[in-house]
């Protein structure tokens, strides 16, 4: 069963490429429609205990001008656990939506 | 309350100064943009910038996500304990007989590794499964006492007891490399195995080179200057294999500092200055 439904959030996030967390939450937010929405005091503790188990790498980006800002991307490691999360996922919600419709079912039958 | 309240009270849980104020920034970066986009939409510097600090959520529920257990480098209190084992076993090496040098020397080596292996443990934060594994280095020890006197007292000499005191050592670096996997599911099993698979292998080495250098009577049976050789060879490898393990799994999570990954990087700051782009696809 999926662990963290954040941390993969997270990791899809960064599939594609680097980011940082503003853009993370922002890019959260928009895609769910909305319905998400990854609060700081979850996201960046998060992002930097994913850093620490090698799932992303994080790097100061230091622009001329302009505040420096911590990036993130996806490591190796991090592309094959989001394979197995999103495997995972699919397999939870599957299960998730087979009870529901059951208890569905089984409540119309009574 | 002010950014520099906000921050301060947010991070005020995290042991580490560096760490602190790393977070800080990141935190600080997060509000100006999110402060930035207000402005954009229409308010003013001091509503958009409480606004900003309001839509943070409170600061005390992430200092409480922050509130992480310190894993910076501490002095092992139970070596304290196993230095006098290490003495007693140094001078009774020097003074002993044929099953006294034996426990001596298995106790010196197995000493000598104690700390490589609670400082190794400390460095890479897992000093809870260094307490735990521990036990094993006790039990290891106490059955390699039990089978030497087994051993000694029908009149062989305490072989079997070096096995026992020599893997202990070994045992709780493997039961600890255990924990960390299945605690951290990220750490690349193979990486695990393949370093233990080597102090296998040198334990074992190790132990042929041992008895045949008491077997050959070359260095005689009171001499320390081999055993500890061996010992602080033992010692040094793990360290080495240890840093290189890590050292592995630096270069995997910092490929960014390679030119492989660099042109990825300007690729993305370029979209990141149009904030309309990142805006309305991000990534």
């Amino acid at each position: 069963m999926i662990k963290s439904v954040p941390a993969l959030l997270v990791l899809k996030a960064l599939e594609r490429d680097v980011s940082h967390g503003y853009r993370i939450a922002s890019w959260i937010n928009q895609k769910s429609g909305g319905a998400l929405e990854m609060k700081e005091g979850t996201l960046y503790p998060l992002l930097h205990s994913l850093e620490a188990k090698g799932l992303i790498a994080g790097e100061w980006r230091h622009d001329q001008g302009q505040r420096p800002v911590r990036v993130y991307r996806l490591t190796d490691r991090g592309h094959r656990t989001l394979r197995q999360e999103e495997r995972g996922w699919e397999t939870f919600a599957r299960g998730v939506d087979q009870v529901l419709q059951k208890g569905g079912v089984a409540h119309d039958t009574v | 309350m002010t950014p520099y309240d906000f921050l301060e009270q947010a991070t005020a849980t995290i042991p580490s100064n560096r760490q602190a104020r790393e977070v800080r920034q990141e935190l600080l970066s997060h509000l100006l943009l999110k402060q930035a986009e207000l402005e954009e939409n229409g308010l003013d510097p001091t509503q958009a910038e409480a606004e900003a600090i309001q839509s943070m959520g409170s600061p005390a529920d992430i200092a409480e996500d922050y509130a992480i257990p310190e894993t910076r480098l501490k002095f092992g209190w139970a070596l304290v304990g196993v230095i006098p084992l290490g003495i007693t076993a140094i001078v009774s090496l020097e003074n002993g007989g044929n099953i006294l040098m034996w426990l001596a020397v298995m106790g010196t080596i197995a000493v000598i590794a104690e700390p490589g292996r609670t400082l190794n443990g400390r460095l890479r934060g897992l000093w809870h499964t260094v307490q735990k594994s521990s036990i094993i280095v006790a039990a290891g020890a106490a059955a390699g006492l039990v089978t030497a006197l087994a051993t000694f007292s029908i009149g062989s000499w305490g072989a079997v007891a070096g096995l026992f005191e020599f893997f202990g050592p070994w045992l709780a670096v493997l039961y600890s490399c255990w924990q960390r996997s299945s605690e951290h599911p990220a750490t690349p099993l193979s990486m695990v195995w393949v370093t233990n698979g080597a102090f296998w292998l040198m334990g074992g080495s190790a132990y042929l080179l041992l008895h045949a250098t008491a077997s050959s009577r070359v260095f005689g049976y009171d001499t320390l200057h081999p055993m500890v050789v061996v010992g602080l060879s033992l010692t040094i490898s793990e360290w080495a294999l240890a840093h290189l393990w890590d050292g592995v799994q630096w270069l995997r999570t910092h490929q960014t500092r390679f030119a492989k990954s660099r042109p990825l990087i300007l690729r993305t700051i370029s979209q990141a200055d149009s904030p309309t782009q990142s805006r309305t696809e991000p990534l």
